[in-house]
């Protein structure tokens, strides 16, 4: 910033327009609102929301009491019977089944003559959503899908319980629930990954 | 803004024309909320495993790969690390690198396993008591990218 040397100043509150700076008219009140690069933004950002656009929608909701392992090598999502398992409970499309305590417990320390790995009340649920579905669509249509969305840190015991429980009532073709990282699978089986139920 | 399509010259009517950008600004406007409101940010999706029996019966009904022409291809989860088994007699064992799963190594032997058997798809995953969901998948995640997208699923005792 210059200095000046110091002088008489006009105070701005002396109204003596003829001696203050001469202006040719007034200056417009208009001004072009520069809209170029608001509309590179809105490209740009359309461009990256089409591009993370999922047309499938949600087949699965995240829930808070379970955190999903990661895996690089994922398929796309089916709509299936979801089997939750958190540390807590697990539960057959939101609907409480066990407690994963108990079942943890049940892997330990089976109970002679019984099947270890069998639970009842899961048994009965996915029964009675495996002949709602062949009722509605036809046995041919049924595939067996059942998708299990398990917490990272489960013991596998409880998760084999589950397995075992889903496949003695024809649900074998499992998906486990994971948080895509990678591009995903390179290998797919040949006879297909399996779809909708 | 104004798009100029060729020169005016005294007399002629000009040739420059005002392009409406109100339209395009509203449609992408519109565009942008849609795809905000509709946009997924947590990347879900599945491995998928099969289970050994194809219908109807439990697992452990039926033996796991018990066809003899078969190369039987397992992996074996336990507290000391892996347990890669390659038909009746080759077992390698891949030791943890301090408290973490050796998965790079298990990876390499899978693949010149994939690469003497390119046609072999399946194999099995098995895990013992007190192994964690986490380091079942992320063992399964490693199969798939080695080649062997057939992965089944089995606790470590019924691996035959």
């Amino acid at each position: 910033m210059p200095v000046h040397k110091p002088g008489s100043r006009l105070y701005g509150s002396i109204k003596l327009r003829r001696f203050k700076g001469k202006g040719s008219g007034h200056k417009s009140i208009h001004s072009d609102l520069n809209l170029t690069p608001m509309i590179d933004m809105f490209s740009l950002l359309v461009v990256f929301l089409l591009q993370t656009f999922s047309a499938s929608g949600e087949v699965l909701f995240m829930r808070e009491d379970i955190r999903l392992p990661e895996a690089q090598n994922w398929t796309d999502l089916a709509r299936a019977p979801v089997i939750g398992i958190s540390m807590n409970i697990v539960t057959l499309d939101g609907s409480k089944i066990a407690d994963t305590a108990e079942l943890s417990l049940a892997a330990a320390n089976p109970t002679p003559g019984a099947n270890p790995y069998l639970v009842p009340n899961l048994a009965s649920s996915l029964e009675v959503l495996k002949d709602g579905y062949i009722a509605t669509n036809g046995r041919e249509k049924f595939l067996g899908d059942v998708i299990v969305q398990a917490h990272r840190g489960v013991d596998f015991p409880v998760i084999w319980m589950v397995l075992y429980t889903a496949a003695s009532v024809g649900y074998d073709n499992v998906s486990f629930a994971v948080l895509s990282t990678g591009s995903g699978a390179k290998f797919l089986p040949k006879g297909g990954g399996g779809g909708a139920p | 803004m104004t798009v100029s399509v060729g020169g005016g010259k005294g007399g002629k009517k000009s040739v420059n024309a005002d392009l409406n950008l109100v339209p395009f600004i509203d449609f992408l406007s519109v565009l942008i909320s849609f795809l905000l409101v509709s946009a997924v940010w947590t990347q879900l999706a599945r491995i998928n495993v099969t289970q050994k029996s194809a219908s109807g019966g439990a697992p452990s009904d039926t033996p796991l790969q018990n066809n003899p022409d078969q190369l039987k291809i397992s992996v074996a989860i336990s507290d000391r690390g892996f347990v890669l088994q390659t038909g009746p007699i080759d077992k390698q064992q891949i030791d943890k690198k301090g408290t973490e799963y050796n998965y790079e190594d298990l990876l390499a032997r899978l693949q010149t396993i994939k690469e003497s058997n390119p046609d072999k798809e399946d194999l099995i995953v098995g895990a013992k008591m007190g192994i964690s969901y986490e380091t079942v998948i992320r063992t399964v995640d490693y199969c798939i990218k080695a080649g062997f997208p057939s992965v089944t699923v089995a606790p470590a005792d019924e691996i035959r």
